[in-house]
């Protein structure tokens, strides 16, 4: 599924030449699917409009490097790019990531300020927000009976703690709720 | 060139979970699924997944959002939820989400609650944050709440327009910038 709203879909093929279009779950496990993809996109040479949205809207996963923190995913992205040498201006990366340009700039210190990825901040991916499926509401205190409501869904460590704090909070105050899925 | 040497995922899949490795927070597993009678359906279903019938019976939603030990703030559909039904939230996620929603036009609920949590940096310092608050907020007298949420109205209403109106706002901002 395209996790990027049509509209700004229909904007970016309306002012580029949109070549290829990636999102990050497709290759994030297994990066040999992403360097075939970017070999069938390997050219000579690019036209001035050409462009690869790249869909980057999931978590990555984080570690120290020179006490800067970059995701692994990330690094391997443009390790794959570079290794093949191709144009980083060609990216748009279409994310959720508030603030990934300050990694992307160190990913590609060593490349031309013109060639670098434009960047789409946004958490109004099509997985997070469909706007033709909400409806609204009127507003009613009318039938407020708890304080609050906790619900859980993936398993994750931040969860369980969360789970063992509130469980300790009178069941009159709080709804808790949690489901089975595991990592 | 050289094959550029990918790093695996495997070794690294806990690492956004490093804020337990201390064993000052317990976070064992819990037994899920645990689901009151008044929640009818999945958290997460089709039809729950950006608004439910039964927030009518919730102030606020303490939101757990996908990670907590992140360094940018992240909002999924979890965020979005309360905003959508018309209520309050409170966030465990990352630093800053409050601050980036506040950015985008949204109201927050610092009158009500100590939003102070968003800027800890340090992972196990804001849980802590978050669940102190969380208690002191069901502590609170029912009607009391429910007197905030009538007295709040207009803000609910404000935070629903803001994030329906959000998409077109950023458009509009996409194409000037692409210009």
């Amino acid at each position: 599924m395209k996790e990027i709203s049509t509209k700004v879909s229909d904007l970016l093929n309306k002012k580029y030449h949109i070549i290829s279009h990636w999102n990050f779950l497709e290759f994030d496990q297994d990066f040999s699917i992403l360097r075939e993809r970017a070999r069938g996109i390997k050219k000579d040479h690019y036209d001035l409009k050409d462009r690869i949205i790249v869909e980057h809207m999931d978590t990555d996963y984080y570690v120290k490097i020179n006490d800067f923190q970059i995701g692994i995913n990330l690094r391997n992205f443009f390790g794959v790019m570079a290794e093949l040498d191709i144009p980083h201006h060609l990216f748009i990366f279409y994310t959720n990531h508030f603030g990934i340009k300050k990694e992307i700039d160190l990913l590609c210190e060593n490349r031309h300020p013109n060639d670098r990825p434009t960047i789409i901040e946004t958490f109004l991916s099509r997985l997070h927000y469909k706007q033709e499926s909400v409806q609204n509401i009127d507003f009613n205190v009318d039938s407020v009976k708890f304080n609050m409501l906790c619900m859980m869904h993936l398993t994750r460590s931040h969860r369980n703690a969360a789970y063992r704090e509130l469980d300790k909070i009178d069941r009159s105050k709080i709804l808790l709720s949690g489901t089975n899925a595991n990592f | 060139m050289p094959i550029f040497n990918v790093l695996s995922l495997d070794p690294f899949i806990r690492v956004n979970d490093a804020f337990v490795m201390d064993h000052s927070i317990d976070a064992r597993p819990i037994e899920f699924p645990i689901r009151p009678s008044i929640i009818d359906s999945e958290p997460n279903s089709k039809e729950t997944r950006y608004q439910a019938d039964f927030y009518q019976y919730i102030a606020c939603d303490l939101v757990v959002e996908t990670v907590l030990d992140y360094p940018y703030p992240y909002i999924s559909e979890k965020t979005l939820r309360p905003i959508l039904c018309k209520r309050m939230f409170l966030i465990l996620g990352p630093v800053g989400v409050l601050s980036l929603l506040r950015n985008k036009g949204f109201y927050t609920f610092n009158d009500i609650i100590d939003e102070s949590y968003d800027n800890i940096s340090d992972p196990s310092d804001r849980f802590r944050a978050v669940i102190s608050e969380a208690e002191k907020f069901c502590s609170r007298p029912l009607q009391e709440i429910v007197q905030y949420l009538e007295h709040s109205h207009s803000k609910f209403e404000h935070n629903f327009y803001t994030l329906t109106n959000l998409q077109e706002l950023e458009l509009l901002d996409l194409e000037k910038s692409l210009k």
